[in-house]
This record gives C-alpha cells, structure tokens and sequence, in this order.
C-alpha cells in the first residue's frame, strides 16, 4: 500500500457503490425468503429459497455499517475541503434534496406495487390483515421513509457528528483529547481491536432495545420521523468511526494488510450467527437467553469484520481509477434510490410463475438491473439529475468525456479584493483638494479592508463639479472599492467619504448620482423603453425616456428586450440609464467595452456635453487613450494608495521618457547595452526604443548605422507613465 | 486629443438641445407624488417581467386547472352529493396551491437570480426608494396570483361540481391572493440566501412536500395529517375555507391560522431584509 493517498478513494467509492448494489441484491431477494408473513413484502414467491434466505441474512448483517463507515469517511473529506457552510450546501443537494424529492415521486410508486402484490396474492383488493395489523409497528411521529431512510439518518448523523466535532474543537484547545481519541483508534486498528470494541454497542443496542421479531439485526429505521436509539448508535458508531479513520488516513494500509484476518473472522462469526438462528425464517426470533447475548456479540463483530474485511479487499485490488469502477460507482446512488419499486414490481411480476427460484432471481435482479442502468445512462448521467447526485453532468454523446472526467472541480478561491503588500511607495503626487468650489465627492485618509486583504490604504481623492477624473490602476488597485465606497455599497473602515456633502448612504444625496457598473446583468425581460422607464422613475427630475434615447443613441433599440441586445448594445442601454436622472455626477465603469468604433465616439461625445453642462464624472477605464481623450484629470491608484494624480499632461511629463523609432540595421543586444535605453523592441528592421535621454541615443544610433531612416522621436504616452508608476509602486 | 473631440463633436445628434452649463442643484427630498411612482414603476414592471417569463408563467397558469379537473374527474360522484362540501374544500385547496408558486418561485428565484447579476447592489447605488424591490415583488406574486385564479374560476364555475355562492367563492379567492403573502416572505427569504442556480432546486424542495403534506388536495391517512400543522398552505387553506363558512373541515380556530402565517410572514420577511440590506 505505497499508493498516494487520493488513488486509495477509488478504492473506497467502490466499496460505497458495493453496499448499495449489494442492497440492491438483498431487496430482491426478500420475496424468495422462507416464511416471510403477507403484507411484509409485496408478495411472497411461490418457490421461496433458503439459500436466497440466507444469502439476505448475510447482506443485511454488514450492508448498512460498512455504508455508514464509508459516508463517515468521505463526510470528514469534505468538511475539511468545503468547510462548515460547503460541507452543507454540498450535503442538502446531494442527500436533502434527493430524500425529499425522492420520497415524493417512490412513495406512490412503492404503495401502487404494494397493493398490486398484495391483490395479486389474495385474489382482490386486500385489507389489513390482524396478522399484519399486530406486526405493524406504532411508533411516535408515524412516517413512512421507505428505503430512503438511510438518506435522512446520513442527515441526522452529519448534523450529530459536526456539532460534536465544533464541541470538541471549543473544549480541547490543546488537542490532547484528539491525540488520545487518534491513539485509540490507531491501537484498535492496528491490533485487531476494532472488529470487537466496536461489536460491543451493537450487541448491546441488540439485546436491549428492541425484541428481535426479524432477523433484521440492527432494526430498519424506516417507520418513524424520531431517530431509533439502536440505528442511531449502530450506524452513528460506523459514521463516527470513519469520520475517526479519516484523520489518520495512513490507518488504511493497516486495514488493508489484515484483510485476510478480517475476512476469516467474517466467516467465523458469520457462521456462528447462522448456527444459533437455525434455518432462515423470518417470523422467527432470535434465541432467548445467554444464546441471545452471544448471537447479538456474534452478530457485532461479524458485521464490523466484513466492514474491514470488503474496505481492505477493496483497497488492496480496486485503488488505482477505472473508468468502469467509476461508472458504476456514480450510478450506484441513483440505482439505490430507484430500484426498490422496479425490484418489488419485478418479484409480483414473477411471483406465481411456475420456475426454479435461482431463474426467478435471474430475472428479478437483471431485469431491474437493466432498467435501472439503462434509465442512468440515458436519464440521469446526461442531465440535471446526474448534476444533483453524483455533482456532476456528462453529455450523452461525448466519447471523450468517457468516464473519467474529474471529479467535482476545485472551488477556486477568487479573490476579489486587491492583495496587501508592504510595498514601499513610490513618490506620489497627492489630490490636493482645491479650494475653489465644494467637491461633489471626496475621500478622506481613507481605508478599507476585506479580511485580510487592503482594499484602500489611506486615500484622499476628490471630484469637483464639471470634471472629468479617471481613475487608472491595474486590476485589484483599489478604483471599485473606490466607487462602491462612494456609492454607499460598503462603508470605510477608517477615514471620510463624503458625497454631495454628506454621507452616501443618504438616498436623497444619491438621487443626484448616476451609476454605470460592470457585471451588472439588468433585468432581460424588460424592454429598453421600461428599463429606462423605470430607473428614471427614480429621480426627482429625469429627462424625458425619448430624449435619453437620442443622447444616446439608443432609439432604435426602444422595444426590444434587453436580453436580446448584443453586448455593446447593452453597454448603451446602462449608459442610457446612468444619464437619465441628470445627474450632478456620473461614475462610469469601463463605460465602451464592446462598443465598435462609432458607438464609442458617440459616447464620448455625449460625456463631454454632459462634463460641459456641468456633470462631473469618475470614469475608471483601461482603455488608456480614452482617458487620454476624455480626462481633465487622472488619478492613478496602485497597491491600495494613490501613486500619481494630474491632468494627462502632468502625469506624461512624470515619466521623463521619450520614445525612439526607426528603421535601422541595429542589432538590439548592442542597443540595450546602452545606458541612455530603458527598453528596446525590434520588427522586421522597425526598431523602437524607450529612453530617458534621446538625443543621446540617436546620437549613437546614426553613428552605428549611417543608413539608418525613417526617425521619429516623441513624447512618452499615458501608457508608459501608467506602466512605470505601477511597476515603481509594486 | 484634439482629433478626437472634433470627431465626437460631428457626432452630436442635432436633435439635442443647446448645451449651457446648469447651476448646481440642492439635495431634497424626493416629493411623496414621484416617491409613490416609483414604487408604482417598480410593481408594474416585476409584474410585467413575471408574465414575460413564460417558463414560470404558462405552467403555473394552467396547471392548478389541469389539477383541479382532474380530481373532479377521478373523485366519485356519489361523494360530492353526500358531501357537497368535497368540492369546496377542492376549490379552496387547488386555490391555495396556485399563490405558492408565484411566492415561492417568481419571488425566490427572480430575487436570487437578481443578486446573482449584480442587481441588487445596482438598484442600490441608484437611488431605488428603500425596500422598493420587495415591494415590487409581493405586489407582483399577489397580482400573478389573481390572474393564476381567473381561468381556475371559470373553469371550476363551467365545469366543476361547486355549489358555492358568489360571496363565499369572493372569500375563498380573497383569502388566497393575500395569503401569497406569506409565501413571498419565503420566496424573499430563499432568494435572499441561496445562488440563483439552487434557487429552484431549494424552492422545490419546500414546494412539493408543502403541496402533498398540507392536504391540498388529497385528504392524508391519519397516521401523517400529525405534521400539517407546520405547513402555512395548510393554515392558509384553513382560512379560506372558514372565510367561506365553511367549518366541517376545521381543526384549528382561525386566529392560530393567521398567526402561524403571520409568524412565517414576520420571520422568513425580516430575514430576508436583514440579509438584503447587508452593505458590502
């Protein structure tokens, strides 16, 4: 057992799907029990089997332990992959909502076979026999869960094992009580303790708790909503113990090696369980006495031993992944959850036929096989059901996609908000408020935070009326906290926001605001007319819906439904909605994203009216000629703080850079060399240098190539100060 | 620079008027007259968005028809001249169980499919009158409601077996449509709470144990009527049925009915709010 640990869950995913086709298996076999009494199953087979009998009493003996103990182990993995909330996200979709929706859709079905059964064995619709009347159980808070029982106890026994696990964490800070639970399971596994420690509250549930009318061993808790106190603990213990095993997932070699052993202890127990019950007969107790305690002690350690005994088997042969294996292991949840009418169905079908019981069997077994299988393939794997069970969707014709794909996807961690660093800062011209008229917007030494993570780290910015700021900064610098800040989504840690001289959470203050953000899907029902319509009604003074349709271009789009605009056409339709209430102050989003050429020049056109008329706008874009071409001022943020701010003009002469293009013969390692050059780039024989004195550079270059042409020396654009700046502040 | 302004500048539609730079305007309060519009604006746009959605709107329009002649088809007619009131506790049922749905789902999944687009924070930053959103919403599920009941009532009226007169039949439908109220309440908390691809998911899985465990349609075996108690559609059916003097089916007086739907009303409502108006 040297494989990495991930390969050895293949292993366990098989033994999962075995108990569960294995009950499969064990439900098809009731109605060929010896004894079973009308009404306990859907009908009584007129060849019942005695091996079939026995073969049941074997399954049932360790099918639910062995579950249970593996549905502990995969639960503790993906608490610890998940977390608390994941963990029962991932829990109600996969487990509630199959129970729910489940129970709904079989508990008809199940009923109709029933009765079908039973008016087939007494020749006419049946009524409660006294027989079965007196073996009904009366429990409190009556329900019938059927099979699915097992979904609602792997619910109960989530929400037992995680708030004793939150217990534990409060009390045990110095995980001493976890080192000794560790070392106790760790002894019981690696000394054969387990198959009889474990045993032990079995036998207890059994010979107190309930008097053993079936041979059921651990009672089916499958009549009552109030959790059964031998279930609970029985297959508690079986989670509990996988939940333990997962924390020392190296124990599973251990396991693994002593498979044989388990396997003949199995045998042994099996074989004195079946001894002491006699032939199978269901109406049959088990023995009174000291005979009772020694079945019931029997019984617990045989159901532990071939718990141990089929996960090692398994881990020893089926830890490496196989597309088939894993096929089967995804359908097998389906096929539980299905099977039991098809099952019950198929055993009335074949009830009065007069053939040998092992054809009988054949048939019960394989014809609800193939359905059930056929109905996975075709039904379930393709669609949204297939999403729910098994968390994933598999297209139906897909060859590729064959049977290996993933499993559930990494939930990769997206950080929104901008990382910290303890960059030094790189010298910033600081937004000096201006004194001339009140700002319609400020920041004020402000900070903000998500966790861990800086968002804003003592900023000061203002927006004056008329003006036109754009705010630049590479992705995760600050500029949306800014915004939201501003819009009144999130509020400072520390520091000032202000917004027509007041709070921003004032909604009579953002009445005078108008917003164009990105990622916002409006609603795709609507027409653009009553989308612009509605967000208008908004304002105290809106412009006319025809006028705001004009300035914008939008018109022709006046009844059709948002969801049928192309992107660009939308980025219109938001702006039509962040103009509409004349707003004193506009900030816009990377506004022209997607816009062709036409529509973006538009758009400019109607911003700088609107900056004319006194508008004043906060446009973040990374569009760096947009900024060039619309901006009275930028305002660079990078790393959380504010790295420069200026008009264009101001910030271009920030980086004392020109550029240098030429066609020349210049061999770029030979440029490069130069002191005067910052960055050199050579196409074809188009050389391009940036430096930060350029006479001197051309200097060098005519004297290295006389046949050099084509010459072109300019100022450094936005572009380059915006890449120094960020490279300085990083 | 200059190229592009006057580029934009030959781009200004004529048809706008004259620039001039406007002074700056004072904050006040919005007037109570375009307050009131705006939550108008919003109701009848949701309303609007709810019968545009014809994945909701058709099957929840036809279905409880479909249901209820369903039953009058498969039930006896014997039973209904022993006991004409069968047909009413039908009528009342299949009433109930057309305002769940536009609580449930047109409210919980539109609500969670809206956060998940940014929506919510949209309508936030623009200044939409506090809580008009939910506003809209409620108001949108009872107006779908009473549509949702229209084809029901012709049809129960033309074909069914009812002897019910025309206030008690007022009463039935008039309980329903304000007891989608509570059901919005849900619907508001689901969608406060869950992403908008689990929505539905979620949603069904209240609403299909809701409609067979309540009693709606089928009367259940005493071994499980124990747990009707905690389904507000079964209060709700309750209510109706007594609106019409109609008491052979009671098991509870009316104001623990009203006060199990406004206790599921006051606590799913407010958690939503509270999770809605979250800031950040």
């Amino acid at each position: 057992m040297s494989s990495p640990s991930q390969d050895r869950y293949h292993a366990l995913d098989a033994v999962r799907a075995f108990a569960l086709l294995l009950g499969v298996a064990f439900h098809a076999s009731m109605s060929f029990i010896p004894g079973m009494p009308v009404g306990a199953w859907a009908i009584s087979d007129n060849s019942p089997s005695l091996a079939l009998g026995e073969f049941a009493f074997v399954a049932h003996l360790f099918r639910m332990t062995l579950f249970f103990f593996i549905a502990g182990f995969f639960a503790r993995m993906l608490y610890h992959k998940y977390g608390t909330r994941g963990f029962w996200t991932n829990r109600l979709k996969r487990i509630a909502v199959p129970l729910i929706v489940g129970w709904v859709i079989l508990y008809p079905a199940i009923a109709y076979v029933w009765i079908t059964g039973l008016t087939k064995t007494f020749g006419k619709v049946p009524v409660m026999t006294p027989e079965i009347a007196k073996m009904m159980p009366h429990p409190v808070a009556a329900f019938p869960l059927t099979h699915l029982w097992f979904l609602y106890y792997l619910l109960l026994l989530y929400v037992a094992v995680v708030m004793i696990r939150a217990l534990v964490d409060r009390t045990d800070r110095s995980s001493a009580f976890r080192t000794r639970v560790d070392g106790l399971v760790s002894f019981l596994v690696n000394g054969y303790g387990a198959n009889f420690l474990l045993a032990i509250p079995v036998a207890v549930c059994l010979v107190n708790f309930r008097p053993l009318g079936f041979f059921q061993g651990i009672p089916t808790p499958d009549q009552s909503l109030l959790p059964q106190l031998p279930s609970f603990v029985g297959y508690g213990l079986a989670m509990a113990f996988g939940w333990l095993l997962q924390r020392q997932p190296g124990l599973l070699d251990s396991i693994a090696r002593r498979s044989k052993f388990h396997l003949v202890l199995a045998l042994a127990m099996t074989a004195v369980c079946v001894k002491l019950y006699g032939p199978v007969n269901v109406m049959k107790g088990i023995p009174e006495g000291s005979v009772k305690v020694a079945f019931a002690v029997a019984f617990g350690v045989a159901s532990w031993s071939w718990t141990f005994a089929i996960t090692g088997f398994a881990l020893n042969r089926f830890s490496n992944a196989s597309p088939l294996r894993r096929y089967i292991a995804d359908s097998s949840y389906w096929i539980y959850l299905a099977h039991l009418p098809l099952v019950a169905g198929f055993a009335v079908l074949v009830a009065h036929w007069h053939v040998h019981w092992a054809l009988k069997y054949a048939t019960v077994l394989g014809g609800s096989l193939a359905i059930l299988f056929a109905t996975y393939h075709l039904l379930v794997r393709p669609t949204f059901i297939g999403q729910v069970l098994n968390g994933r969707k598999v297209p139906l014709f897909n060859k590729k996609s064959s049977l290996l794909v993933a499993t559930a996807p990494q939930a990769a961690a997206t950080a929104d908000a901008p990382q910290a660093t303890g960059a030094p800062q790189a010298a910033a011209a600081v937004d000096a408020p201006q004194a001339a008229e009140a700002p319609l917007a400020t920041l004020r030494d402000t900070s903000k935070t998500f966790g861990k993570t800086t968002a804003l780290n003592h900023v000061d910015m203002t927006v004056k009326r008329g003006e036109l700021v754009a705010l630049l900064g590479p992705n995760g610098a600050g500029k949306s906290t800014a915004i939201s800040l501003w819009l009144g989504l999130t509020e400072p840690d520390s520091g000032a926001v202000t917004l027509l001289g007041g709070s921003p959470q004032d909604v009579d203050r953002r009445r005078e605001i108008g917003v164009m953000m990105q990622e916002v899907e409006l609603p795709k029902e609507l027409k653009v007319r009553e989308l612009i319509g509605l967000t208008a009604s908004y304002y105290q003074n809106p412009l006319a819906v025809d006028q705001v349709m004009e300035m914008t271009r939008t018109a022709p789009l006046a009844d059709r439904l948002y969801s049928k605009l192309s992107g660009g056409q939308k980025r219109q339709v938001q702006f039509a909605l962040a103009i509409c209430g004349q707003p004193q102050l506009l900030f816009l989003d990377e506004p022209t994203v997607g816009l062709d050429i036409q529509a973006r020049e538009a758009m400019w056109a109607t911003i700088r009216e609107l900056v004319a008329k006194g508008c004043a706008i906060v446009l973040t874009t990374h569009y760096l000629e947009e900024a060039e071409a619309l901006a009275d001022r930028v305002i660079m943020l990078a790393n959380s703080r504010v790295v420069a701010s200026g008009s264009v003009e101001e910030m271009r002469s920030i980086v004392n850079r020109r550029q240098i293009t030429c066609d020349s013969t210049a061999t770029l390692a030979e440029v490069r060399k130069w002191p005067e050059v910052v960055d050199a780039t050579l196409e074809g024989t188009k050389l391009r240098v940036i430096a930060t004195d350029a006479e001197a550079v051309v200097r060098r270059l005519l004297t290295l190539d006389a046949t050099l042409h084509n010459l072109e020396v300019r100022q450094a654009a936005l572009a380059d100060a915006f890449t120094q700046l960020t490279k300085e502040a990083a | 620079m200059i190229t592009s302004a006057v580029i934009g500048a030959t781009l200004v539609p004529a048809t706008v008027r004259p620039l001039g730079v406007q002074p700056p305007r004072a904050v006040t309060q919005m007037p109570m007259r375009r307050l009131l519009h705006a939550y108008f604006s919003e109701v009848k746009y949701e309303f609007v968005r709810t019968l545009r959605t014809i994945a909701f709107a058709v099957p929840f329009l036809i279905m409880p028809l479909g249901i209820y002649l369903l039953m009058n088809m498969l039930t006896p007619a014997s039973l209904f001249v022993k006991q004409p009131n069968i047909a009413v506790a039908m009528f009342s049922g299949i009433c109930v169980f057309s305002v769940i749905a536009p609580g449930i789902f047109a409210v919980g999944c539109s609500l969670a499919i809206e956060r998940d687009a940014g929506l919510m924070k949209f309508r936030r930053a623009l200044p939409a009158p506090g809580g008009s959103t939910i506003v809209a919403k409620i108001c949108a599920a009872m107006l779908f409601s009473v549509v949702s009941l229209i084809p029901l009532t012709v049809g129960a009226l033309l074909l069914g077996k009812l002897t019910l007169g025309v206030g008690s039949m007022a009463a039935i439908l008039g309980v329903s449509v304000l007891g989608s109220i509570p059901f919005s309440a849900m619907g508001l908390f689901l969608g406060a709470y869950v992403s908008g691809s689990a929505a539905p998911a979620f949603g069904n899985l209240v609403f299909l144990p809701m409609m067979w465990l309540s009693g709606l349609f089928i009367p259940l075996p005493a071994a499980v009527q124990g747990q009707m108690i905690f389904w507000p559609s079964f209060h709700l059916d309750q209510l109706a049925l007594h609106a019409a003097g109609i008491t052979e089916f009671a098991r509870f007086p009316p104001l623990t009915s009203i006060g199990a739907l406004l206790g599921v009303t006051v606590l799913f409502g407010g958690l939503a709010i509270a999770r809605l108006s979250r800031k950040g």
